[in-house]
């Protein structure tokens, strides 16, 4: 499978020698990261549907872009900002706070880049995902954040990521949180070609000591391609917390890898699915305890409509230091037709004895006892069902501690359940 | 040394029970794995010439196999030509009754607990002991039959009753359906053969009793179950080794039918040798068992306590083809010193209104590793189909390895599933309260152990429960840390 | 029986008991009261050799011989039983099972042979009365889903079945609605007689109207500073813990 697409059109245009040197190491050993392809995308046959619609994977050259396409997309986005258009990050475009030092790793000096180096793809899942390294191979400007020592950022910040062009497109960023720093990033992915088309996100994200980092995912990708891998690496004390909402897409595909180093990490896992339009949606989770006393905490839980699939695969492992572990993982569905499919597989791996952990799972369907009695009270059937759904979701979103932000989420997973439901 | 080190010594160092073996005339094949090989179990058998091809074929499915690489075990590398695939106590006339049996051999039962001896037979079971590789006698077969109830060795139901043997064999577990099965369908030599005829329940427990006692032989018995239609019958299977250095291979294949408004519980208590406690020799427990639900309203349960084997490789499972049918899996596996256990089942609905139960209970301990692997799948046609797992790991101490796999793959609206997992270790404030009664570190965790798998126990048929009870605390005493 | 000299203990290099001197003669029933927080579950806990609790200094001789270095089970096949403040729920194990281990063990120990099933039913039969136990919670799993009734009935029940000789009856009385307090206590005094003893804590006087004490201890921060009679408990009750702290 892996010869019939091009994947290396790309690699001869990396001018760095130590990227060049890096993206050709990683192109050797794809073979055996690719081995690993057939256990890890067992329900979701990435491949085979992008084969049917690329010759080739690679992506357009890096191109200069005209800002005035894209105004009108970014009016809706009036706070601080963060533009990437087709894997570039367009600072003309983006609007951010002085805390977050933000650049294109080309536009970094010798030492910025040297440092840099130390933490790109030390965290990635380059070794185990082949589309991760597709990535690693075919990005063209991976694009630093990075927060100082003590600084924080009360108001969100969106990443607003533009596919504008008819090729695979690449992302990557690596994010480098300091000790006592605090950030919340929202992220979205923006198709403006008409064409099927597919997009490969990696986010590298380092978080220093005390430091707390909460992530917004919003995926309504129509009938494109999405492949996105988050890998976190955690150290004492700091916390992190994921939200990712994902509606359509002919494929998404989420891995969010979080590595607990340290004493005392915390991690939060939440996540909602609506999956339609014969959207397929594949959660592929993992959290490492390394060391003692960590909590990781993960919730998912997903509707699925007509003709749609849903994936889930959460993994849990808890090493032979990390005693005093707290880990659980739920994850809840509800099938809305016959024609609907989730695969799921909660997995723990366990070293540790003095450990509490924990992984549920469900599929079923809405509650028809409650239908009825909803409908007894004078609601249509269409309401209640909305009724039960948005109760369903509510679990998920209440994990919000800002109002705003909550009420916000909860509006735009109520609107795609409302659409779910329109038959 | 800490105390609990001490107790894990203590523990450690406890003798396999059933580590001995009996010198008595077998009748061996050469080492090796080949077509001549096959041919010479299959006339030892005088089998009829469909079951040679059909072994054949299965040998032809093998050489193109690999064996399976995705399991959580760590299998060194198995000689499968240094093996001896044919292995029988010395047949010198044709025996009348099971007084004439080498005497030697019922002494090897009777150390087992079990009596061939119609006089002292336990009550209410029948009996097919098979050692090595062959049924070496059937108890009871007089009564059953009666009933109408076949329980005879699988080399006397190929001879008596070719055209059940023919209809069923291969019918759920295909001879190219896995590695070690393919392998078992080319070389199974013997095993119970066991049909229980319509409306017919039947009035005792029926038990198998496997014994490894040769030296460089597998064991690669076949067992073949058949319900027909509203009948019900309660199947045992137990299993020791003697203690050998080197690692012995198992690879068994169960087959189930149970027809409509039939029910089949298969209980096994697995006691194959482990190994010492650097991990030296033990069993390499390769098995097969699937059952099928193909009939309406039909039931096949599956209880397992697996105690034993170097290795452990075992998913007894159901295909729940009629409506209305009902699967079970209870399974207790228990690890220790370097022992590794890949265990679980798999449930395929397939029929309306179908229900599953999967409970689990892993315990590990020492430098073992414990997997749960599962699979409830639920096809589109299963319509209203439920399924509810537990699986539970309990860890002592912290040299070991608890994984739990399960795959839950679910295809219509109208069905439910639920998973639930933990897992833990013995709480502390739990041992001192049996300590604080006056009762020992040793017997507080064997009380511990026994409570947090009863959900299992209390399946097994009364007889087996207890000796289950005893076999985990013999397992697991001391082993806490 | 029991004589504690100079008792000093800690959990976790915290110093909880800080020199405490206590005398426990067979026939006697003490009672140990004091403000939360100032060592009285400690105490309990040391007696019957909770292992996270370090002796540092100080001897506890029971019948003349210090028991500091034996295990709890030892300490317990010796006759000493605690009643636990929250009684421990073990999943899947059954009352009945449970003390027909411990009682079996005790007996080995002291040389006699188990119970068989019949006698041990009519020892468990004549001791569940005493208690008012029914024979359904005892085929329960221990403790599991119990009410805190029940748990305490429970402890006093399998104290009845193993018939020690120094009973330490940690805060029983708490979380007891009158009925169970004075079933507990029944039970309690049922039990007493001239050769054991009967060690009871407890933060409020309302158990020892019904269980009456020879003896009264008031354990302030980890020692005893007040000793009397039933009287001073009454007069704590009264006039509260703080009345011996000014006093002081």
């Amino acid at each position: 499978m892996l010869d019939s697409i091009n994947i290396t059109e790309s690699l001869s245009r990396e001018k760095d020698s130590k990227l060049k040197e890096i993206k050709n190491n990683i192109h050797r050993s794809l073979p055996s990261v690719y081995s690993r392809y057939k256990e890890e995308y067992k329900f979701t046959p990435f491949f085979r549907r992008l084969q049917k619609k690329f010759d080739s994977l690679s992506p357009e050259p890096t191109k200069e872009i005209d800002s005035k396409n894209f105004e009108k997309i970014l009016s809706t986005y009036d706070s601080f900002r963060l533009v990437i258009v087709n894997g570039t990050y367009v600072k003309e475009l983006s609007n951010l706070p002085k805390e977050l030092n933000v650049s294109s790793y080309n536009k970094l000096s010798n030492e910025e880049k040297e440092n840099f180096l130390n933490f790109y793809t030390q965290s990635d899942d380059s070794n185990n995902d082949i589309f991760s390294s597709i990535n690693l191979i075919s990005h063209e400007a991976c694009t630093s954040l990075s927060m100082n020592e003590g600084t924080i950022i009360d108001e969100k910040v969106s990443i607003v990521n533009i596919i504008d062009s008819a090729l695979p497109s690449y992302f990557r960023k690596c994010i480098i949180i300091r000790k006592n720093a605090k950030i919340s990033f929202s992220e979205d992915f923006i198709y403006l070609n008409p064409n099927k088309n597919f997009s490969n996100s990696v986010t590298e994200i380092f978080l220093n000591e005390n430091s707390n980092l909460d992530y917004f995912s919003v995926q309504k990708m129509n009938s494109n391609f999405h492949f996105n891998s988050i890998n976190v690496v955690q150290k004492k004390n700091s916390t992190s917390t994921f939200h990712t909402y994902s509606f359509t897409g002919e494929i998404i595909r989420n891995n969010l890898n979080v590595k607990l180093l340290d004493k005392n990490c915390y991690t939060n896992m939440f996540g909602f699915y609506a999956v339609k339009n014969k959207s397929l949606v594949d959660n592929h989770t993992s959290v490492d305890h390394i060391d003692e006393n960590s909590i990781s905490n993960e919730h998912y839980k997903g509707v699925i409509g007509e003709g749609s699939n849903a994936v889930f695969n959460g993994k849990i492992f808890v090493r032979q230091k990390a005693q005093k572990t707290n880990a659980f993982q739920s994850n809840n569905n509800i099938l809305l037709s016959d024609n609907a499919k989730v695969n799921t597989k909660p997995q723990l791996e366990i070293w540790a004895d003095d450990v509490k952990c924990s992984h549920g799972c469900t599929v079923g369907q809405l509650d028809e006892e409650a239908l009825f009695y909803l409908m007894s009270r004078g609601l249509t059937r269409k309401d209640s069902i909305s009724l039960l759904l948005s109760a369903f979701s509510s679990e998920i979103t209440e994990k919000i501690e800002d109002e705003n932000i909550r009420s916000f989420y909860q509006e735009v997973i109520l609107n795609e359940l409302e659409e779910l439901n329109h038959d | 040394m800490s105390k609990d080190d001490k107790i894990l010594k203590e523990f450690t160092s406890k003798e396999y029970e059933h580590g001995w073996s009996v010198d008595f005339e077998v009748d061996q094949a050469p080492k090796g794995l080949n077509e001549e090989i096959i041919k010479l179990i299959s006339h030892k058998k005088e089998e009829p010439s469909w079951l040679l091809n059909w072994r054949l074929d299965a040998y032809e499915n093998f050489k193109k196999m690999n064996e399976p690489d995705w399991s959580n075990l760590k299998i060194p590398k198995i000689d499968y030509q240094d093996i001896s695939y044919y292995s029988a106590p010395k047949k010198k006339k044709m025996l009348n009754s099971i007084d004439e049996v080498d005497p030697e051999l019922i002494k090897t039962f009777e150390k087992l607990g079990i009596s061939l001896q119609e006089q002292k037979r336990l009550s209410g079971v029948a009996v097919d002991a098979v050692i090595d590789s062959v049924s070496i006698g059937t108890t009871f077969k007089e009564k059953l039959s009666e009933l109408g109830i076949i329980f005879c060795s699988f080399s006397d139901a190929v001879k008596e009753h070719p055209d059940l043997v023919k209809k069923h064999l291969g019918k759920v577990v295909p001879s190219n359906d896995n590695y070690f099965a393919c392998l078992n369908s080319a070389v199974f030599s013997d095993g119970s053969f066991c049909y229980i005829p319509k409306g017919v329940r039947c009035p005792m427990e029926l038990s198998t009793y496997f014994r490894i006692n040769a030296s460089n032989t597998g064991q690669f018995e076949r067992t073949l179950i058949i319900a027909d239609e509203g009948s019900y019958v309660s199947y045992l299977e137990g299993c020791t080794a003697p203690m050998r250095d080197e690692n012995q291979l198992h690879a068994a294949v169960v087959e189930i039918h149970a027809e409509k408004d039939a029910e089949v519980k298969y209980s096994t208590v697995q006691n194959w040798y482990p190994g010492d406690k650097e991990g030296k020799g033990g069993i390499y427990n390769f098995v097969t068992k699937r059952g099928i639900c193909n009939g309406n309203n039909s039931k096949i349960s599956w209880t397992q306590v697996e105690t034993g084997s170097a290795i452990t490789w075992k998913y007894p499972s159901c295909i729940l083809k009629g409506d209305h049918s009902v699967g079970e899996f209870y399974s207790v596996a228990v690890t220790n010193n370097y022992q590794q256990a890949d265990t679980g089942t798999k449930m395929i609905h397939i029929g309306k209104n179908t229900k599953s139960k999967i409970i689990s209970k892993g315990i590990s301990a020492g430098f073992s590793q414990n997997s749960y692997r599962g699979q409830v799948n639920v096809m589109k046609r299963a319509k209203n189909s439920r399924n509810f797992s537990q699986c539970d790991s309990l860890l002592l101490g912290n040299n070991c390895g608890a994984h739990t796999f399960p795959y839950i793959d679910i295809e219509n609206k109208s069905s439910m599933v639920e998973h639930e997992a933990t897992t833990s270790k013995i709480g502390e404030d739990q041992i001192f309260y049996c300590l604080q009664r006056g009762i020992d570190e040793e017997n507080a965790i064997a009380l511990i152990v026994n409570g947090y798998a009863k959900e299992v126990l209390k399946q097994l048929p009364m007889e087996f429960s207890v000796e289950a009870q005893k076999l985990l605390s013999l397992t697991l005493e001391g082993s806490v840390g | 029986m029991l004589e504690i000299k100079n008792l000093h203990a800690s959990i976790e290099d915290k110093g909880i008991l800080k020199g405490l001197n206590l005398k426990v003669n067979a026939g006697e029933v003490h009672a140990i009261m004091g403000p939360n927080g100032s060592g009285k579950s400690t105490l309990a806990s040391v007696i019957a050799g909770r292992e996270e609790y370090k002796v540092t200094e100080g001897e506890i001789n029971y019948f003349g011989k210090e028991i500091s270095e034996l295990s709890p089970d030892e300490r317990a096949r010796e006759g000493i039983f605690l009643a636990f403040q929250y009684p421990v729920e073990i999943p899947g194990v059954s009352t009945t099972n449970f003390i027909k281990t411990a009682v079996n063990q005790v007996r080995e120990h002291k040389g006699q042979k188990p119970l068989d099933a019949v006698s041990f039913l009519k020892v468990m039969k004549e001791k569940m009365k005493l208690v008012n136990i029914k024979q359904e919670l005892l085929s329960r799993s221990i403790n599991e889903g119990f009410s805190g009734g029940e748990k305490k009935r429970n402890e006093i029940f399998q104290m009845a079945m193993l018939e020690p000789k120094l009973s330490i009856l940690d805060e029983t009385d708490s979380g007891l609605d009158i009925d169970a307090l004075k079933i507990v206590s029944r039970g309690v005094n049922a039990l007493r007689s001239k050769d054991n003893a009967t060690v009871v804590v407890t933060h409020y006087q309302r158990l020892l109207d019904y269980i009456v004490p020879d003896f009264v201890h008031v354990l302030m921060e980890g020692k005893i500073v007040k000793s009397g009679d039933k009287n001073l408990a009454l007069e704590l009750e009264e006039k509260g813990y703080d009345w011996i702290k000014v006093k002081n």
